[in-house]
Parts: C-alpha cells; structure tokens; sequence
C-alpha cells in the first residue's frame, strides 16, 4: 500500500510537456482575457467608473491589496489615477507576455498573481469563476517549475536543475477530481438538476445564448432531453474522479469533459471559462507519462 | 518489504500536497453546505451541521482565508448548484426636460462581450434584495450598500444625457416559466424589487 502511494506520488517522470502547454495556454488566456476588457477597463475599475472602485472596495478586507489602494497608495506620491491604470495595463500585459515565453515564470506568475488578486478582489462583484481559476492556475505555476522546455531559459542554453515534478501533477490532477466531484454532487442536491429544470432555467437566463440565438423552446415539447442533460452532467462530473484515472476510460471521459465545456462555451457563452477548464483537463489529463504507456 | 524513506524535498513536496489538499476539500465542502442550507432554508432558519460548522472555522481560520483569497482557493465548485440562481435586469427610462420618454436602455452597455459578462455579475449581488427583515440573513448595512450601488449605475447612466434629463432605474427579478408553465402557454415575467429616479 504504502509503495503504491510512493510511487503514485514519487514516480519519476521526464515528460514536461505538460507544464510547459500549462504554462504557454494560460499566458496566452491571460493575456486575451485582459486584453478583452481593455476598452472598458476604466469604466469598469477607476473610481470614475460606473461604480467607483472605491465604492466597491468597501467589503474588501483591509490585508487584500486591491487596485484601488495601489491607486491610493501612489496618489500619495503624486501619481494621478490614470497614470497609475495604465502602468497597471502595461504591467499586467507585459507579465503575461514573460509568462508565456517561460522568462523566469515562477516570479513572473507571482507579480501577476499579485496584480490579478489586486483587480479582481478589489471589485469582486464583476467576478466569476473564470478569475479563481486564473488565480489558482498562477499558483500552481509559482509552485511548479515550468522553465525545463520551451522557455526563454533553454533558448539560452542554460543549464536547468531539475526536480521531480510528479508530486505537484498529482495534486493538480487530484484538484481537478475533487473540483468536478463536487460540482457534480453540489447539482445532485437540487431537485431542479434531477427533472431538467435546471438546464431549462440556465439555458433560458437573460444573459446567454445571446451569440447564436439558439431556440430551445422546443425542447419543452421533448422534457426528456432536458432530464437526460442534466442527469449527464451530473453524471460526468461526479464520476470524473472514477473514470478520468482509468486507462481504459480516461480519454473518452476527457472527451465528455471537453464536449461539456464547448457546450458551455457555445450555450452560456462563458469561452474564458471554457477554455480555462479545458486547459486544466488537457493538462492533467491528455500528457501521458512514459511509464504509464509501458 | 523495503522500507521507504522520504528525502527533505520530499517531504516538503508531501507537506504542500497535503495541506493544499485540505484546503480544497474543507472549501469545497463548506460551500457545499452553505449554498445547500441556502437553496433549501431561505429565511436562514436551520440547524448547523457540525461538519458544516467545523469547515466553517477551518475556512474562517486567518492563515487559511488569507492564503486562499490570495490564490483563488476560496472558490468553490458547484457552478449552478444546487439550483441555478434567478438572475435580474437593470432597465433604465430616460425623460426629456418636459417628462417625455425618449429612451429605454436594458442595461448597461459596455464595448466588449467581456465586460458586459463582467458588469452583468453584479446582478447577482441583488439576491440580497429578496431577503426581507424577517430573513435571518438580513443585513440592513449590505441592503443600504445595494442602494447605493444603484444610484451610481444611475449616475453612470444619467451622465450621457444633457443635465436636466431624468433617469427612472428599475431593478426587476427575471422569472422564466418553469417547463410545465411554458407549455401552459406562459411566458417569462419581470417582477420589480426596486426603483430610484435622478
């Protein structure tokens, strides 16, 4: 037993190909989804803002550090709310750039985390579920060596000391068990996910389904498929723990898990949420290690 | 059988699965609870499980909470669960100078698809709204914040127009039909929770 879970934590790998599309994908996620909001970033996080971000910094414990304290805090040196934004923009472009080509990423991944913690905690009612996920994707790359491939320090040719990665794939790929045990086992305690009410009701928001327009109200004249849906979901995701560490079901549950995410992606609209998930599963799950193909 | 023996990097590398483990599975298991006893005891009136109750203190322990709001661990996992919530919509009338309608905007419009997403989250904080003084998960001071939220959208809203323009806002609850209504023939329904003029 216990050599089992030695080897399950401790076995030697010398893939690191999948660290370094983690570290790649979410550099270019990061950079697209800031990008995304840029047009709009002043309305949405200065103090001149729709709501003013010190307004909405006010629930905010006083040991997070958020955007609007560093506007604050620079304000006492003379610095003007705009000249602090935009070194802020450039700042968080900049090391979201370093990240994705591998320039010293662990130090690089802290500074933005730091940044990123700062704009969404400071208006934490714009947030989502894509942010945690940003957040705790730039953890798992301050704590995980990402550099050994792909990266601006093997163009240089440096010589790179390398550790055994296989305990920290472990407990990303363990996260990600846990995350959909839990979000499957969370909808099986409503009643609404059990008669397809609830994927009526979400696919039926005022807020999605807004690109293609999709027409579902047939679907009320077939309640089954709604039920099927809904007992598929649930299905999946709390069996993702079970199948997803199979060899043999592993790949097609990891299929099941991308369809669902293209399908969020598509109905709900949510394609920075998607494409985070479906990096965290390619990651953790599509990388096969050498010794898991003997 | 060998025994095995960890090295110091091991052993680190052990501490941090282990702990960051339990992180996760005390958050998950917290918000489990909390959006259940939610959903299933809206005016708040249930009996805390101890589970509940010590996952609770663990996720509310100062080195915990700050570690996990600085990396996003204090998220939960159950998107649209146990129930999907009902979302409301900001509907905003503006009136000329001689009190004429002029204008109906649903919403606040931003450039990107983004940013609308971004902004339309905010709605959700309007749950609160629901919640009467009976409720006992009633927070005056938050109601107030909820107000006053709302006059700087208006704010935001009213700038747009010439000075002596007047913005009506109205906060609705939006109500699909549930499929059995739907086939009644019954369509979806805006319910007012709030209003405020400038």
């Amino acid at each position: 037993m216990k050599q089992n879970i030695y080897k399950f934590f401790f076995v030697k790998s010398e893939n690191y190909d999948w660290i370094t599309f983690f570290r790649i994908s979410i550099g270019i996620l990061i950079l697209l989804h800031f990008i995304s909001i840029l047009p709009d970033f002043n309305v949405l996080f200065s103090t001149n803002g729709i709501i003013p971000s010190d307004v909405l910094d006010v629930y905010i414990p006083n040991y997070i550090i958020t955007l609007p304290k560093i506007i604050h805090f620079f304000g006492n040196f003379g610095m003007t709310e705009q000249t602090v934004i935009l070194v802020f923009k450039i700042i968080y472009i900049l090391l979201a750039l370093l990240l994705t080509i591998g320039f010293y990423p662990r130090i690089i991944a802290f500074l933005l985390l730091f940044l990123q913690i700062a704009l969404i905690k400071g208006s934490s009612f714009y947030g989502y579920g894509v942010d945690f996920f940003t957040s705790m994707s730039l953890f798992y790359l301050i704590l995980i060596p990402s550099h050994y491939e792909y990266s601006f320090h093997t163009f240089l040719n440096q010589s790179i000391k390398k550790i055994n990665l296989t305990p920290y794939r472990r407990l990303f790929q363990l996260h990600l068990s846990i995350a959909y045990f839990f979000s499957g086992f969370d909808k099986v305690l409503g009643f609404n996910w059990w008669n397809g009410e609830s994927i009526w009701k979400a696919i039926h928001l005022p807020f999605v389904n807004k690109d293609f327009n999709f027409d579902f109200t047939i679907l009320a004249d077939f309640p089954i498929t709604l039920i099927v849906i809904g007992w598929a979901t649930i299905t999946v995701e709390m069996c993702y723990p079970l199948f997803i560490w199979m060899p043999k079901t592993k790949r097609t549950w990891l299929y099941f898990v991308i369809s669902m995410h293209l399908g969020i992606a598509i109905v709900l609209n949510l394609y920075f949420f998607s494409s985070l998930m479906i990096i965290w599963n390619i990651t953790n799950f599509y990388f096969t290690d050498r010794h898991e193909n003997k | 059988m060998n025994k095995i023996k960890l090295g110091k990097l091991e052993k680190l590398q052990m501490l941090i699965v282990a702990i960051i483990l339990f992180i996760i599975l005390n958050t998950a298991t917290k918000l489990t609870f909390e959006s259940y006893y939610g959903f299933y005891y809206e005016n708040g009136d249930y009996k805390e499980n101890i589970l509940s109750k010590t996952t609770s203190k663990i996720f509310n322990f100062y080195p915990i909470r700050y570690f996990s709001n600085q990396t996003g661990f204090d998220t939960g996992y159950g998107f649209f669960a146990p129930n999907v919530a009902s979302d409301f919509l900001f509907i905003f009338k503006v009136y000329d100078e001689n009190n004429n309608l002029v204008k109906i905007e649903n919403g606040v419009q931003l450039n990107t698809k983004e940013s609308n997403l971004r902004f339309q989250t905010i709605n959700t904080m309007y749950l609160d709204k629901l919640k009467d003084k009976t409720n006992k998960n009633y927070n005056e001071k938050y109601n107030k914040y909820l107000d006053v939220i709302m006059k700087q959208i208006t704010k935001f809203i009213k700038k747009k127009y010439p000075n002596n323009y007047n913005i009506d806002t109205n906060l609705y609850l939006y109500n699909f039909p549930s499929i059995k209504k739907f086939r009644k023939g019954e369509k979806e329904k805006l319910f007012l929770i709030k209003t405020y003029q400038l």
